[in-house]
């Protein structure tokens, strides 16, 4: 039994490949439904994000199978097969599942350690189970997935720091004030830079975002989305009095904000601190305010050397997590391997017992008088005992491809050697 | 012996939470303060021994006292990390509790006394004005934390301190709550002083140098309190005033041990 995947991410399609192969919820089960038709594929998962479509099978023959899939995939996007494979990739056994794990740790991800996909990898999981089939291999690829995620996410610091402008922005205001509850934002402008880091404060503890630009009806717009207030624009500097966190990115030719300004306003405010980011070029914050106490400015270009580093510290935690995804990978495949000995472990035992039970009636009918209780207990603690070296031998080693002659596997077997 | 043991494991305790700001290791971490935890209660454990076997409360040397600001700063750190879980605090409390219990150790032999402090005030006098020293110390090494982090801010440093170092208002607002608490205790511990000293010299208070320096020091640190409640103290400030403070503790302390040996 293997794992097999074939696939096509933000690496390999288009966005609007893309969006043709996202599994629609609706369609979901019936999708399921033709794939599992094919009776050598034993278990199924998809795994549909924004930015990768993938179908993991467990199989028997995964080049058979995997064209199956594809065939599917096709017919359901009305895209041409050849076309469809031109974008697509494919992987089996080792390489399938650790790709998984990549997948669920965020190390194949657009945002390198974006911590949502583990999220959607268990959530496909689930769906899995609900629509399609997991059994035994599945199941234990799931806990397995699970494991190694949360591992990379406690023992590496893939994920904490941030990698877009606006994210670093919030995290930096973060630095300054610690909880942001109890504090209040003020963005000046509308567009789309403004938009982003409003969302991202909105998703923190911020007290209050205030909104204010030159067209006041687009104010309100970005208000409405992030449940904050807009405010006209003519009167930025009573606003600034109570605002903690301030965000300007508008096309105004000269700055916006200005140091005497800001001076007056830091008396006013008891010099608490007061952090600027001025995501507009030419900026829009005076950056002599900086020199006032209590007050930080940023600009583009600083938050983007934050960036920069971030993603370098990411890109190194990747290597540690990609080591450990090694290790989670090794441990699942022995499981896989492992696989293979329990028919045998199975037979061997049957075959003991056999002889055991055959020998205990043939004991029995020629000693009528004899405890059969007492021989039964001596005889299978016996066997437990002769089939405990060999049966953990074959347990641990008996998956191993290394090549032995009859007698050599009989020595490692019941741990002969030397003796 | 266990005084050894004692400073050694805050010694312990200091290297891991060192190795810890450089290679930022959780079990690292965990362990630096398991360490630092063990350290405190052999401090209690050693202090209690002292007493014991002295039959009266250890402080007619300055082995004693020592041995106390250690223990109170040990205690104060934990108090610090039970409020705000910053770690990092002990990197600039830890050479402070080690360098008070070396020095116990070069002045074992320096008596203050020669007959015992029987009076009930000592009890209530001492720990609280060393517990007070001990927070207004942690109050000025806030201040420095501040004074650095700041300057990452500021310079757009984004290095192992700006990492690493609480935000600049968590840091503030350890300052703030080790200044008041340190007030707090400084203050009984003067009081009680004055009931002492007013007690020991039938009613009359005498001007000596350790009262006067005390005095000195009590009136900044509530000008610093009173300022920053009314008229508002920038942080930046306040971490002055902590360091300013403490540097005149310590001068009083100098002023009290020369009074004392004399």
């Amino acid at each position: 039994m293997q794992l097999a995947v074939v696939g096509l991410n933000h690496n390999t399609a288009s966005v609007e490949l893309r969006e043709c192969l996202a599994v629609p919820q609706e369609r979901i089960e019936q999708i399921y439904s033709n794939i599992l038709k094919n009776e050598r594929i034993y278990e199924a998962l998809i795994l549909s994000t924004c930015n990768r479509v993938e179908y993991y099978i467990v199989t028997d023959d995964f080049l058979c199978n995997v064209e199956s899939v594809l065939k599917i995939v096709a017919e359901e996007s009305k895209i041409q097969l050849d076309e469809l494979k031109n974008h697509t990739y494919t992987y089996c056994g080792r390489d399938a599942i650790k790709h998984l794990f990549k997948v669920a740790c965020g190390l194949d991800s657009l945002v390198l350690g974006e911590p949502q996909i583990f999220g959607q990898v268990k959530d496909a999981f689930a769906n899995a189970k609900i629509y399609g089939k997991v059994d035994r291999f599945l199941k234990k690829l799931e806990e397995s997935t699970i494991k190694i995620a949360k591992k990379v996410r406690t023992d590496t610091k893939i994920a904490e720091n941030p990698v877009s402008v606006s994210y670093a922005a919030v995290e930096l205001a973060k630095k300054i004030f610690g909880s942001l509850k109890n504090k209040s934002a003020l963005i000046i402008g509308a567009g789309e830079m403004c938009e982003l880091a409003a969302k991202h404060l909105s998703t923190t503890d911020i007290s209050s975002i205030v909104i204010t630009n030159r067209t006041f009806q687009k104010a309100e717009a970005l208000a409405k989305e992030v449940s904050g207030v807009a405010k006209p624009f003519s009167n930025i500097n009573e606003y600034l009095v109570d605002a903690d966190i301030i965000i300007s990115s508008t096309g105004a030719p000269d700055y916006i904000v200005r140091y005497d300004d800001v001076k007056s306003i830091m008396q006013k405010r008891k010099y608490s601190p007061m952090f600027f980011i001025d995501i507009a070029v030419p900026r829009d914050i005076d950056p002599k305010i900086n020199e006032i106490e209590n007050t930080y400015v940023y600009d583009i270009d600083d938050l983007k050397s934050v960036v920069e580093a971030n993603k370098k510290a990411r890109e190194k935690e990747a290597v540690k997590a990609m080591e450990m995804v090694e290790e989670a990978v090794d441990s699942f495949f022995d499981w896989v391997k492992s696989l293979k000995i329990v028919p045998t472990i199975k037979n061997l035992r049957l075959y003991f017992e056999e002889i055991k039970n055959n020998e205990l009636i043939r004991l029995k009918e020629k000693h009528k008088s004899m405890d059969e209780t007492l021989l039964n207990y001596a005889l299978t603690s016996y066997l437990n005992k002769v089939l405990h070296t060999p049966l953990t031998n074959l347990k641990n080693l008996g998956a191993g491809s290394e090549k032995y002659t009859l007698a050599e596997a009989v020595e490692i077997l019941f741990n002969l050697k030397g003796e | 012996m266990l005084y050894s043991i004692n400073i050694f494991f805050y010694i312990v305790s200091f290297l891991l939470i060192l190795l810890h700001f450089f290679h930022n290791n959780r079990k690292l971490y965990l362990s630096s303060q398991i360490a630092m935890f063990i350290s405190v209660s052999l401090n209690i454990v050693n202090f209690i021994l002292r007493w014991a076997r002295l039959s009266e409360f250890p402080s007619n040397s300055l082995f004693d006292v020592l041995n106390l600001v250690m223990l109170f700063l040990g205690v104060g750190y934990l108090v610090m990390f039970a409020k705000y879980r910053r770690p990092f605090i002990l990197l600039f409390v830890l050479p402070f509790i080690i360098a008070s219990g070396i020095g116990g150790f070069i002045s074992e032999n320096i008596v203050y006394h020669t007959k015992p402090l029987s009076t009930f005030w000592i009890y209530i006098h001492l720990p609280l004005t060393i517990g007070g020293t001990a927070f207004f110390l942690i109050a000025a090494l806030a201040g420095v934390l501040y004074f650095l982090q700041e300057r990452q801010l500021k310079n757009k440093n984004f290095g192992l301190i700006f990492k690493n170092f609480p935000p600049l208002e968590t840091i503030n607002n350890i300052n703030i709550f080790a200044l008041y608490t340190g007030f707090v205790l400084f203050s009984g511990g003067i009081v009680s002083g004055i009931i002492w000293g007013l007690l020991e010299w039938n009613g009359t208070l005498m001007l000596t140098s350790k009262l006067v320096f005390s005095f000195i020091t009590w009136i900044v640190f509530a000008v610093i309190i009173i300022v920053k409640k009314t008229k508002g103290l920038t942080p930046k400030k306040t971490a002055t005033l902590s360091i300013i403070g403490i540097l005149l503790i310590l001068l009083t302390y100098h002023g009290v041990a020369t009074f004392l040996l004399r």
